[in-house]
């Protein structure tokens, strides 16, 4: 698994989120009575949850985790009811200030998707604010598409329903597509189970920040990788800032660099780490 | 024969009464036509709080600017993006409900110039004094702080109070007043006014000129602004008024903007803004598109003035930056996207399964290498199967040791 395939499974699971978002929503209808706002909360708050939820499972179904899967889920999809409980509300305000039509859809739907992708980000493995972008790109072109669906399209309904679709897709694509092409540092699996696969290192990047987990026990690792020849902690990454030092944490195991036992050591860009029998290659973009 | 001829005068003096009478009733109906002459018709606010119930509040004045107050209900026809619509109620002039204003005076040191201060504290008293019961108001004065001089109220003497202590200094912070303004009225409803004077630029505060363009355009406020000359410097003379912003945002708004070359002429204008608003009329209507679909709806009020029909047009929106849609069972759709969803979900897994199978028959050179990679990609994409990680396992470790870097040209 690349990483368009990585953003692939985003798309699809974020579209899960809309459509899931958009078929309770439907059920419940226009809940607020008189007011817009008040229904605004209601359902975007429906749909955040949803889309949080989906989005948050992703990374754990990627590395096989399904515990991560289930706790990412669980907070992502309520940083998502929250969000989104502000978001629309905030958008709808948007959407009206600017006079609606296509591009007041485009604004309003990017102020949800902003607020709702920040929620990502938080759970997304990356810092805030590329969640937040992701959100942006993909909520206006969600909001475009619906307005393009509902003019094309003969029924509103099926307008809606694709361009919440749509959204959670594109919130999740891009998401996925922005953690990738803005990260600084990551590691791709080699070998094993999680073949192909990246974990984003940006967050652990910071002095100050907390460093990484290398383990197999998914609780108590970062990296979780599901490799019986890993230690639970096997070994650390810690931020420099600049740089990432590789620390073993493994007691007699054995943690390798370009085939060569290390204890500490100041990784560069495409060096080869071997843990189990596990192989990472470690990236910097400069 | 005298007899005859005096009845010839009787029936001349009756002619000449009719023909008299005739003229005067020509000449008072001329008259009257030209007093009414051409109306000014304005959609001043669309409120769409109750949606769909739409109230629209329509302006007639005539061309001395006076309110036009004897139409009836039967006088005003409304159209709904083209599709007519039956109104529900017209409240006649003077009829419309409590009206909500706030008034924005500006306090900036200029104001001390040739009584313009006090002729603005009179002005905006005279309009305290015009208030009819229910009606509110309050009073926001601004130089580069925007003060709240008097929250909305329905009470005289403290509004009076108030503006009584309002002192000029500093600079000028309009566009800021005008968003205050604006938030003092939003949880209000019904007809919503706000009256600005000033005498200068906007030359401080944090918002801009398109920010509060903005903000008009779309709250249903509407903004009557007065700019206020300065006779020391010529009755003619606008320099410091920037003309065409208050222009805009009157006319954005529903609202009108005058000009007063003389503190002395704030009075009347309060007192004929107040008229003004205290006479419009109410058109009520349920909207033929009931759905809060977020779409711009047109409204088009046509007036039978004396004049001949008058047409005026606006424009709003009930919200729905997700559209409602008619509520249907949605179930048949929510599972084919569902299945498509779910589809594109395995696609992967089942494109790296095959690719593995075709990729494993055929005669390929270095073939246990790629075998090896193929097959830990097909398992990396679908899903993982337990039995086989321990060779693959196995396989990346000789791969290892061989040779570091097999597959990182595939990669990138």
């Amino acid at each position: 698994m690349n990483r368009y395939m990585r953003a692939y499974y985003y798309a699809v699971l974020g579209a899960m989120g809309g459509l899931f978002g958009w078929q309770i929503t439907e059920t419940l209808g226009f809940v607020g009575g008189q007011n817009v706002y008040l229904s605004d909360a209601l359902l975007g708050g429906v749909i955040g949850l949803c889309v949080g939820l989906l989005i948050g499972f992703t990374e754990g179904l990627l590395t096989r985790s399904p515990v991560r899967a289930l706790r990412a889920g669980l907070i992502s999809g309520l940083i998502g009811l929250a969000a989104g409980a502000v978001g629309l509300p905030v958008g709808e305000a948007v959407f009206q200030l600017s006079g609606g039509e296509i591009l007041g859809r485009a604004l309003g739907w990017a102020t949800f998707g902003v607020l709702v992708g920040l929620a990502e980000g938080i759970t997304g493995g990356t810092q805030m604010y590329k969640g937040a972008l992701g959100g942006l790109i993909g909520g206006a072109v969600g909001g475009v598409i619906l307005e393009l669906a509902k003019g094309t399209l003969d029924d509103p309904l099926l307008g809606k329903a694709l361009g919440l679709v749509l959204m959670g897709a594109s919130v999740g694509i891009f998401i996925a597509l922005i953690v990738v092409l803005l990260s600084r540092a990551w590691l791709e699996v080699k070998s094993g189970k999680l073949q192909g696969t990246e974990f984003i290192l940006d967050k652990f990047m910071s002095l100050k920040g907390p460093a990484a987990i290398i383990g197999s026990n998914v609780l108590k690792s970062d990296i979780a990788l599901p490799d019986p020849d890993v230690a639970p902690q096997h070994a650390q990454l810690k931020g420099a800032d600049t740089h990432f030092t590789l620390r073993d944490m493994s007691v007699g195991r054995g943690t390798f660099v370009n085939g060569r036992r290390i204890e500490v050591h100041r990784l560069a860009n495409r060096q080869l780490i071997r843990v189990g029998n596990t192989e990472l290659i470690y990236h910097e973009k400069r | 024969m005298r007899i005859y001829s005096k009845l010839r005068i009787f029936r001349t003096t009756i002619w000449l009464c009719i023909a008299l009478l005739a003229l005067v009733g020509f000449l008072v109906t001329v008259l009257e036509a030209r007093a009414e002459g051409p109306v000014t018709v304005q959609v001043v606010q669309v409120d769409k709080a109750r949606f769909p119930e739409v109230d629209v509040y329509v302006s007639v004045t005539d061309a001395d600017g006076q309110p036009v107050k004897n139409l009836m209900p039967e006088d005003f026809s409304l159209e709904e993006d083209g599709q007519p619509v039956s109104l529900t109620h017209v409240s006649r002039a003077g009829e419309q409900g409590p009206v909500t204003a706030v008034l924005v005076i500006d306090k900036s040191g200029s104001m001390n110039h040739a009584n313009k201060m006090k002729a603005a504290r009179e002005a905006a008293i005279a309009f305290v004094q015009l208030m009819r019961p229910g009606d509110a108001t309050g009073v926001i004065a601004f130089n580069t702080q925007v003060t709240t001089v008097q929250p909305l109220t329905d009470d005289k003497e403290s509004l009076v109070e108030a503006i009584r202590g309002i002192e000029a200094v500093d600079d000028t912070a309009m566009y800021d007043a005008l968003h205050e303004a604006s938030a003092m009225l939003e949880p209000v409803g019904g007809r919503k006014a706000i009256i600005v004077v000033t005498d200068g630029m906007n030359t401080a505060g944090q918002r801009t000129r398109e920010e509060t363009l903005t903000l008009v355009g779309e709250q249903g406020i509407s903004i009557y602004t007065i700019g206020l000359g300065d006779p020391s410097q010529g009755t003619e003379t606008y320099a410091g008024i920037d003309e065409p912003t208050l222009k805009t945002i009157a006319q954005e708004s529903g609202g009108i903007y005058t000009f007063a070359p003389n503190p002395e002429d704030l009075r009347s204008l309060y007192e004929m803004l107040s008229l003004r608003i205290q006479n419009e009329y109410k058109l009520t209507y349920r909207s033929p598109n009931r759905l809060r679909d977020g779409t711009n709806r047109a409204v088009a009020v046509t007036v039978a003035a004396p004049s001949g029909p008058t047409e005026v047009t606006a424009a709003y929106n009930p919200g729905g930056v997700i559209p409602e849609v008619q509520p249907r069972s949605t179930w048949g759709l929510f599972g084919l996207i569902l299945a498509v969803l779910a589809f594109l979900l395995v696609l992967p897994g089942i494109i790296g399964r095959v690719g593995a199978l075709v990729s494993g028959r055929g005669p390929v050179p270095g073939r246990a290498l790629r075998q090896g990679s193929g097959q830990a990609k097909a398992s990396g994409q679908g899903k993982p199967r337990v039995g086989t990680g321990k060779a693959k396992s196995a396989k990346g470790r000789v791969r290892l040791t061989g040779e570091p870097r097999p597959s990182g040209k595939r990669r990138r």
